[in-house]
């Protein structure tokens, strides 16, 4: 089983991205890069490959789904689970994404001192399916 | 809002810096958020609800996620009224605010 230790995040929220990447790596002690937009990780992602990928759903310009999609089609990360974070916690929203194919989904808001454990536990529940 | 609301919250002190540079931001958004409102602006103040809603809970004002989720609706609905009940509403969160640490 491939340990969890660099993540990358795809969000334009700055908020989210100064919280989590404090959360992900001075509590849960994860390698954490982060991506402003679809665009910008789309043409970086090569240089990173990280174990797992965290997605915004919500983002101007190129949204979460759509960007799923083109990562998909990169070959180095066939094998990287992607989870989707979102605001969208309806039933039916997340029965939605999750049709997309992406391998799970994290809630937002999150308690940055339980996130690092919550995203390891999800994927160590995903890796040995891929 | 008729009733007097007090939002205090105690958090870890693991917050302390994050929560005071967030919500210095969020009063620099908020003249933005004026301007959307006078402009019956409903996208821009769905995405400010949205942002909100995902960020005021994370940061333990839990508050915040509320307000953001009510205005991203009432924006996606284009209904000015509740916008600007919302919009108050957040006004008077980030001039009653109190956080302390433990």
């Amino acid at each position: 089983m491939s340990e969890l230790k660099k993540i990358v995040m795809i969000d334009d929220e700055k908020a989210i991205q100064i919280l989590a990447k404090m959360a992900l790596e001075k509590v849960a002690g994860f390698e954490v890069t982060v991506f402003d937009s679809g665009a910008q990780a789309l043409s970086e992602i090569k240089n990173v490959i990280p174990d797992l990928i965290l997605l915004d759903v919500i983002m101007p310009e190129m949204e979460g789904p759509e960007v799923f999609v083109e990562l998909r089609k990169i070959e180095e990360l066939n094998k990287v689970p992607i989870f989707f974070m979102t605001g969208k916690n309806g039933e039916d929203e997340i029965k939605l994404l999750l049709a997309t194919g992406v391998n799970d989904i994290v809630n937002k808001p999150f308690d940055p001192l339980k996130l690092g454990a919550q995203i390891k536990e999800k994927y160590d529940g995903v890796i040995g399916d891929l | 809002m008729g009733l007097s609301v007090i939002y205090e919250y105690e958090l870890a002190s693991f917050y302390k810096e994050l929560v005071e540079e967030y919500l210095k931001n969020k009063n620099e958004e908020f003249e933005k958020l004026e301007r959307a409102m006078n402009e019956s602006d409903f996208t821009t103040i769905k995405i400010i609800g949205h942002n909100l809603a995902g960020t005021g809970g994370s940061y333990g004002l839990t508050s915040l996620t509320d307000i953001g989720d009510r205005m991203e609706s009432s924006a996606e609905e284009s209904n000015l009224e509740e916008c600007k009940n919302q919009i108050n509403e957040y006004r008077q969160f980030l001039d009653t605010v109190k956080v302390s640490y433990k």
